[in-house]
């Protein structure tokens, strides 16, 4: 469910309805009926969808679906319960004006808020049905002193969790598998190449992101989360980081693939940059393209970052507005 | 206290939204403008402008690092942000937390980039006597704050390599006993001259650290014993001081009565409403909150419902006005 740059809307429809074909076999006519009825959002009807999504599709690889069951509290792992606690303990985490920024591209969304209340930045990052909330926490006393390499640069780790519940069915991870250590690593990268670590001498600063609901282009959306999370905790940084990936099916380039999109088989390509600065900090690619398809696809995944970061942009500034004016002088 | 925006009504929302607004209104304009978010170019006016924090030269032109508001003084500009950690300065008056008893010194945790120390020679004496600090008195560094303790100190000096050192030379700094300790961002507070307040009529004083940190506590005479010291210099008289004050700490069996306590949770709760908010806190804000709580006639725990969430918002607005039109 990615949201599509305007030159390429009309060729998308067409290509989703080819894949929910494909994906689904016999069954096409149903489906698209329910694809349409998530996009309304109800979730009811999401439900229903993604049990029709689920008995359509026979390989048991592809039956995961984005959408979180609704005994999301109960499902909460012990571990996870407990940092959250934590987090209570430490600043008064109190949710208070959720900005909701909610913005309709080609009947997708986009939506972010930061909680600005707590001493603790974080942050919400929504992409269609995928959903991560990011936390950070610092700069701060370097806790294991041996990780501690440079002494007059501060130390960046990620923390890259997801959560039991976001994909359709449940599957208990074990805490340390290497999909997450290794998005854990993308994430750090991509972020230190933009905090100017020079500045907070002796200190370290901890980002974690956990995936609530899962559908296609979780590592981008993670990035996303976190430029958010460390704008808001006034970390100094040389630019914003976005990142938005893009794929190619069917002879077409495609912006922020969805599940069923990702698992069609085609090329998948991450891209992370600094929009201002109009550098590259991350690109990922999984499958073989050719030199001008790619490039093709990299243009539009970077046309998509240049969005997503307007939005991020826009959004900062509002909440910077509005904790001023509330402050008074 | 992660539930506090309260699930507002519709007509709350529509009276907290034009409270709101109208904060906004008053708001400086000036201000509205020169908000930047990270790498956001800062317009110069000017030539030979020198750059501060929070911002960063790129080919020529001045870029945000940061979000927050510019900041002009002379040709100095710099970008105030605003939720970060705290930005110590010498001479705040800060409140922190014990976590680590080490060799002549201590390690407190104020929401700063590090842990500030606080040593042991920079320390009063619980007996008040200025001498040379022994191997006994270090030995005994437990017995004045020991981990998780909170103490209330001043910024001594703030290093280049960004490590903080505090003191406490005077009685009124030291252990802080018998209260409510509440987090908010430290740019809620502002630097004052006064950041100890003694309310009389609840017998609470309250402390507003700089770096965000804010003491309830029941009220403590302060015994300042370098000027009874001063006054009478007879050795029976320290001999005696130095016996009582070692131990005096939390042992000496007396209790906080009820009344106070509810004073206690009251003005706390007037903090949390204020901070939840995003409003600046000051004595003067902290107890026309809990005077508004009281006039309404409201019990401690309806504080952090939404009616009143709106009610301060509201009074808010209306004191902000006023402020202005007597200007």
């Amino acid at each position: 469910m990615g949201f599509v740059v305007e030159v390429t809307k009309f060729v998308v429809r067409v290509i989703r309805e080819n894949l929910v074909a494909v994906a689904a076999e016999e069954h096409d006519g149903e489906l698209g009926g329910a694809r349409r009825r998530i996009e309304k959002g109800k979730f009811k009807e999401k439900k229903e969808a993604g049990r029709v999504i689920r008995d359509g599709i026979r390989e048991p690889r592809r039956t995961s679906f984005g959408w979180s069951p609704p005994h999301r509290n109960e499902a909460t792992p012990s571990r996870d319960r407990r940092r959250f606690q934590s987090r209570r303990v430490l600043g008064f985490h109190i949710l208070i004006f959720m900005l909701l920024i909610n913005l309709n591209f080609n009947s997708n969304k986009v939506e972010f808020n930061l909680n600005y209340i707590s001493i603790i930045s974080s942050a919400m990052f929504e992409m269609g049905n995928t959903k991560v909330i990011a936390a950070v926490y610092g700069p701060r006393e370097v806790q294991n002193k041996g990780q501690q390499i440079n002494n007059d640069h501060a130390l960046v780790r990620c923390e890259y969790s997801m959560a039991n519940f976001s994909t359709g069915d449940r599957v208990r991870k074990p805490k340390g598998d290497r999909r997450s250590i290794e998005i854990s690593l993308v994430i750090r990268q991509t972020m230190e190449a933009c905090i100017m670590t020079h500045l907070m001498p002796r200190s370290q600063i901890d980002i974690f992101v956990q995936v609530l609901q899962a559908d296609g282009g979780t590592r981008s959306a993670c990035i996303n989360a976190a430029t958010l999370a460390l704008a808001d905790a006034g970390i100094p940084m040389c630019d914003l980081v976005t990142s938005c990936s893009a794929g190619y099916l069917n002879s077409t380039p495609l912006l922020d693939l969805n599940y069923i999109e990702d698992s069609a088989g085609g090329a998948d390509v991450t891209v992370g940059i600094l929009p201002t600065l109009d550098k590259v900090t991350l690109l990922q690619m999984d499958a073989k393209l050719p030199t001008n398809i790619f490039e093709d696809v990299m243009q539009l995944a970077t046309e998509g970052c240049k969005a997503i970061a307007n939005y991020i942009r826009e959004m900062l500034a509002e909440n910077t507005k509005q904790l001023e004016f509330r402050r008074g002088s | 206290m992660r539930n506090l925006q309260p699930s507002l009504n519709q007509t709350q929302k529509i009276r907290l939204q034009s409270a709101l607004e109208k904060l906004e209104s008053l708001s400086s304009k000036s201000n509205a403008n020169s908000v930047v978010t990270v790498a956001d170019s800062i317009p110069i006016y000017e030539e030979g402008i020198l750059k501060g924090h929070g911002t960063l030269d790129r080919k020529g032109e001045l870029v945000a690092t940061v979000c927050g508001v510019v900041e002009r003084i002379n040709k100095l500009i710099y970008v105030r942000s605003l939720r970060s950690r705290y930005k110590p300065e010498t001479g705040d008056i800060v409140i922190g937390r014990v976590i680590e008893v080490a060799q002549k010194r201590w390690k407190l945790e104020l929401n700063f980039t590090q842990d500030a120390t606080l040593m042991l020679s920079s320390m009063n004496l619980p007996d008040g006597i200025q001498r040379r600090r022994t191997a006994v008195d270090e030995l005994n560094m437990r017995s004045i704050f020991t981990e998780n303790d909170l103490v209330c100190a001043e910024v001594r000096s703030s290093h280049n390599d960004g490590s903080l050192q505090l003191q406490a030379r005077n009685q009124k700094y030291g252990k802080l006993e018998k209260g409510q300790l509440l987090t908010v961002n430290p740019y809620l507070v502002k630097r004052r001259k006064l950041h100890f307040h003694h309310l009389e009529q609840y017998g609470i004083n309250l402390i507003v650290g700089c770096n965000g940190f804010i003491w309830v506590g029941e009220h403590v005479e302060v015994k300042d014993k370098m000027a009874v010291d001063q006054t009478n210099d007879s050795e029976q008289q320290i001999g005696q001081s130095d016996q009582n004050s070692m131990y005096i700490d939390g042992q000496d069996g007396t209790f906080t009565p009820l009344e106070t306590r509810q004073n206690i949770c009251r003005i706390a709760n007037a903090v949390r409403v204020l901070s939840a908010l995003g409003f600046s806190i000051t004595m003067e804000v902290i107890m026309e909150t809990v005077n508004l709580s009281k006039t309404m006639n409201l019990d401690i725990h309806e504080m952090l419902g939404s009616e009143f969430y709106v009610l301060v918002a509201e009074s808010e607005a209306e004191r902000r006005s006023m402020t202005k039109r007597k200007r």
